[in-house]
């Protein structure tokens, strides 16, 4: 596939701020909301994805370069272990962003069906909030003051999950 | 007055705004201590949790660890790698582990309001934390002899193992209830108290006197099997009681509604008691307990009738002469096993002989109205001394019927087949017609004389859930004597007046208890 990537179909991927961006057809094809495009030919050349910045669409295009290119699991049962190394170190990398950034990400991801990078971005999430407490837990995700849990409903949250306060 | 409130500073967004769907995709990654604060950060937290944990889960590890320290933190650390409320935890530890420690070590984790058994059986079945293999494991046994000079030898790789349990059941109360005994001259075990105390837990959950299911634990000693039987005549056919009637155990509440034991008592039995919550929020559908049974006895020779009783309380031994049921003639201990071994011939090498002795008595519970029934309870055969045939444990008297039985693997290698098919046929009647039931978890007592040996093979016990219900958690416990209330079928084939005969404790069987959820109806919410 490194042959002859520059003579493979292109499609244009255009962000909310005008910034296109073109790219091989197989690369868009990680998600599958392109790929439903594509298939149901109402896609032009230029794709308009009027809720995603050019700064999160960069980094998802990064993202699906790097996985288009790897080797499936499917292709092959016993793709060679370095690959799957190197695919995983490059997913590290990939989610060392700030917060709002990967909140980006999370719901581009969510809007263009890309699986793998929707699971990514939750468990990264994740690992951010394992071992905070819930106060420390607000701090960090900026939790809307509005949306807090009243001194009662608060008391009664703890008490259910009172386990693991002790 | 003063302008409008000052508008918050246009703050980068709230991970909020990423919507419900991915919250929850997000929370469904978290280990459950994780998750327990998640659930307390905010409104739409909370709800999004509640929705994450709407179904009953059963968890369960096992560790060979060689540090005890260490063989906790493997099944903890495995059993709350996922969002889960702990509701009640089992904890089986091997003969090399010091059981008040374990205990200590689980409790410190879990805090103070979680009821959590702690127990050393004869063996523990469940999945490896590591490994995730599948292993029945029983205690490698050292000679009566050994003692603190023979440890050289003395392999412990088997003896230190951990099993834990951990459920989470909506809708579902649970309490840990203990069975005390005075430890004053005479010692004295208060059933009514118990009975009261089980009762009474239920109906302030429920409504109802009767809880929805039992999972006992109890001290192998005299008087236990009238505690069954007491249990059996005081609540209701519909509940559900199994557990191990033969391994020492401590426990924690879970609630300050029991004290604790104080000096004039200990405690001879705990039960683990579930009860459905009247109260219980809407969108939380129901959770049923289905127990069954394998038994591993075969009946051999004529029914006796006891005609002398001799009771030894201090050993808790019965000395006995009997007749064949429909003669007059009195016939001597010697006379009666020469008699039982001449019927099995050499079929069997080595049998463990027990009478079934069927008991009619009358019944209550405190004050209340005496009540009739017929129960059956094993007694092992222990010997003779010509004139008297010994049993263990009392509580037989003149006139009772009793049969021998002996273990026997040909037994329960059928009754497994039943009992796989029984399984077969819980998992197709949630698979058509549109029940939506599940079965999420299932526990198994089994005898400590079954197993490997007994069988030829091993996870033969096992077997009937694991073909099944593939994946679903299941675990338990090789016991000294399984409780469980269920199917007698396999006891008492002879005429039906027979199958209102109760029996709670068994020897070489294996009791099962499965546990399904099905969603309530209608406009459930979608995930």
């Amino acid at each position: 596939m490194s042959t002859s990537s520059s003579s493979s179909k292109k499609i244009v991927l255009k962000s909310a701020d005008n910034e296109t961006f073109e790219i091989d057809e197989i690369v868009a094809l990680e998600s599958q909301a392109i790929k439903n495009m594509i298939e149901d030919e109402c896609a032009d050349n230029v794709i308009p994805l009027g809720n995603i910045d050019s700064k999160t669409l960069s980094k998802i295009i990064e993202y699906c370069k790097k996985h288009a290119e790897s080797p499936k699991k499917d292709d092959n049962a016993d793709i060679d272990e370095k690959a799957v190394e190197d695919l995983k170190s490059f997913d590290a990398e990939f989610a060392k962003v700030d917060m709002p950034l990967i909140q980006d990400i999370l719901m581009a991801a969510n809007f263009l069906n890309i699986d793998n990078l929707i699971g990514l971005m939750c468990r990264t999430i994740a690992d951010r909030i394992k071992g905070k407490t819930p106060e420390e837990i607000r701090k960090i995700l900026n939790i809307n003051k509005n949306d807090l849990l009243s001194p009662e409903q608060e008391a009664k949250a703890r008490e259910e999950n009172s386990w693991a306060f002790d | 007055m003063t302008s409008a409130p000052p508008q918050p500073p246009p703050l980068r967004p709230s991970l909020d705004i990423v919507g419900e769907d991915l919250l929850q995709n997000i929370f469904t990654r978290l280990p459950a201590t994780s998750f327990a604060y998640a659930a307390c950060v905010s409104r739409s937290w909370h709800v999004v949790c509640d929705r994450v944990l709407c179904r009953p889960k059963l968890k369960s590890a096992c560790s060979f660890n060689s540090s005890l320290k260490d063989a906790v933190e493997d099944v903890m650390n495995k059993v709350l790698d996922e969002p889960i409320r702990p509701h009640f935890v089992i904890a089986s530890v091997g003969p090399s582990y010091n059981l008040t420690q374990a205990h200590q070590l689980i409790t410190a984790k879990l805090g103070p309001n979680v009821p959590v058994i702690t127990n050393n059986p004869s063996g523990v079945i469940g999945r490896d934390a590591v490994s995730n293999e599948f292993k029945e494991i029983q205690w490698e046994v050292t000679e009566e002899d050994d003692d603190t000079a023979a440890p050289l030898h003395l392999s412990e790789s088997a003896n230190r193992a951990i099993m834990l349990i951990i459920g989470f059941l909506p809708g579902i109360k649970v309490e840990a209830i203990p069975l005390l005994k005075r430890t004053e001259e005479p010692p004295y075990l208060m059933v009514d108290n118990f009975v009261t105390d089980i009762r009474e837990f239920s109906t302030s959950v429920s409504g109802c006197k009767s809880p929805a299911a039992i999972i006992m634990f109890s001290e192998f000693e005299a008087g236990m099997k009238a505690v069954a039987e007491k249990m059996d005549y005081a609540l209701s056919p519909d509940t559900v009681i199994v557990g191990d009637g033969g391994c020492h155990f401590l426990h924690s509440n879970g609630c300050s509604r029991n004290p604790s034991t104080s000096e004039e008592h200990s405690t001879s039995a705990v039960a683990l008691v579930f009860a459905v919550d009247s109260n219980k929020p809407p969108g939380i559908g129901e959770t049923q307990f289905h127990a069954t049974l394998s038994s591993g006895l075969s009946s051999v020779g004529p029914t006796y009738k006891a005609a002398s009783v001799r009771e030894k309380n201090l050993d808790s031994v019965t000395w006995l002469t009997a007749r064949i049921e429909g003669t007059n003639e009195n016939i001597d201990g010697e006379t009666i096993l020469s008699q039982v071994y001449d019927e099995l011939g050499d079929r069997i090498q080595f049998p463990t002989f027990y009478i079934g002795v069927t008991k009619k008595r009358k019944c209550a519970i405190g004050k209340e109205k005496v009540g009739l029934m017929t129960s059956l309870a094993f007694h092992e055969v222990l010997g003779d001394n010509q004139e008297y045939l010994f049993v263990g444990d009392v509580g037989i008297r003149t006139g009772d019927t009793f049969r021998f039985y002996h273990s026997d693997s040909t037994t329960a290698l059928s009754s497994i087949t039943t009992i796989t098919n029984q399984f077969s046929s819980l998992k197709q009647a949630s698979t058509s017609n549109g029940d939506k039931r599940e079965v999420f978890g299932g526990l198994i007592f089994t005898c400590c004389g079954r197993g490997e040996s007994f069988f030829g093979q091993s996870d033969v016990d096992s077997s009937p859930f694991l073909d099944n219900f593939p994946g679903v958690t299941f675990a338990g416990t090789f016991c000294g004597g399984e409780i469980g209330r269920g199917d007698l079928t396999s006891y008492v084939k002879e005429s039906p007046e027979q199958k209102s005969i109760r029996c709670c404790l068994h020897v070489y069987s294996a009791v099962y208890l499965a546990m399904s959820y099905t969603p309530p109806n209608g406009n459930q919410r979608q995930l």
